[in-house]
């Protein structure tokens, strides 16, 4: 096999000795996802110095494999070509490594940021008022702060009222339909996007109306004085609106 | 239970179903909302399929926006 037929993966922290076998199987397990053509792509050896993990491509596979290769570099590639290519990142990541993926040529295709790329930050938290809606699971507490708490589906919301006011009020529909709860929030977004809320101080509330989503069409449909049946094409009146004259360019 | 997104193609015809433009989709719809009440789902409305619909609402669109306002499965 003649070196115009050869990808290098080169692992900067590696050394051939300090490799872990297992670790290797899992690098070269998504390098063959990334260049695909799987029964044309050979592991063929690994080179000293840095772990430099050398691939052989059948002749029939080069070109294939070349623009594959090309198209995960520009960020374009096959999904599973992309997944390859991010599931390397994070190895790399985790082992404090970077590396960069060798064409035939000598040319530097793909560069794998890993250890470099920016840290995922934690933001917050942020205060801001809004609205959360549930059951009420919990109302009660012997401080000036009373806790209340919210479920909405799996979630649980731990909240806070002041006042014994709306505390008993909302002690009425502890466990009886959904209320929707107005107050000020603290919010926090996690380093995966998510967010989760610290606190929630309850200002006020008002309860919702649970009946059956058929039971609302009723109410609905029974409202008058709505326009759009005197459309002749409502949709394509949307998509009038949507429409910006200036994008007609 | 899951989240279900309206667009617009669904909401302005939930409460107008001879609506016009949109094919014949009230049986459908309703089976549609049967099949969401029976695994207690909740439909999202985003900002910009309600500000649509009450477009063309005409004098129901306070009265509409009340009853989306007050339940709880919207």
């Amino acid at each position: 096999m003649d070196e115009k037929s050869q990808y290098r993966l080169k692992i900067d922290v590696f050394s051939v000795d300090s490799l872990p076998m297992g670790r290797l199987a899992e690098y070269m397990a998504e390098l063959a996802q990334l260049l695909g053509e799987r029964e044309r792509v050979h592991f063929s050896h690994l080179e000293p110095g840095s772990a430099v993990l050398v691939s052989n491509i059948e002749h029939p596979a080069i070109p294939k494999v070349a623009e594959r290769v090309h198209q995960v570099s520009q960020g374009d590639g096959p999904k599973e070509a992309m997944q390859a290519f991010k599931n390397l990142d994070n190895m790399l990541a985790k082992d404090n490594a970077v590396a960069v993926l060798i064409a035939p040529g000598q040319t530097n295709v793909i560069e794998f940021p890993g250890r470099t790329r920016p840290k995922p930050v934690r933001y917050g938290p942020f205060r801001e008022v809004g609205t959360l809606d549930g059951r009420i699971i919990r109302v009660g507490g012997r401080d000036e702060t009373i806790p209340v708490w919210i479920k909405d589906g799996d979630v649980e919301y731990h909240c806070n009222v002041r006042g014994e006011d709306v505390a008993r009020r909302l002690a009425a529909h502890y466990l009886n339909g959904v209320v929707r709860v107005r107050g000020n929030g603290k919010w926090l977004r996690e380093e995966n996007g998510s967010w989760v809320l610290q606190q929630f101080d309850i200002a006020d509330f008002e309860v919702l109306d649970d009946s059956p989503l058929s039971e609302v069409v009723g109410k609905l449909r029974a409202v008058e004085g709505g326009e759009w049946h005197e459309s002749n094409d409502a949709l394509r009146d949307v998509l009038g609106l949507r429409r910006d004259d200036r994008d007609r360019h | 239970m899951a989240f279900v997104v309206f667009d617009s193609s669904f909401l302005i015809p939930l409460p107008v179903p001879q609506v016009k433009g949109v094919e014949e989709v009230d049986e459908r719809l309703l089976h549609l909302i049967a099949t969401l009440d029976r695994q207690k789902d909740i439909i999202i409305v985003p900002t910009p399929t309600l500000s649509e619909t009450l477009i063309g609402a005409g004098d129901a669109a306070p009265k509409y926006l009340d009853i989306l306002n007050k339940t709880s499965r919207l």
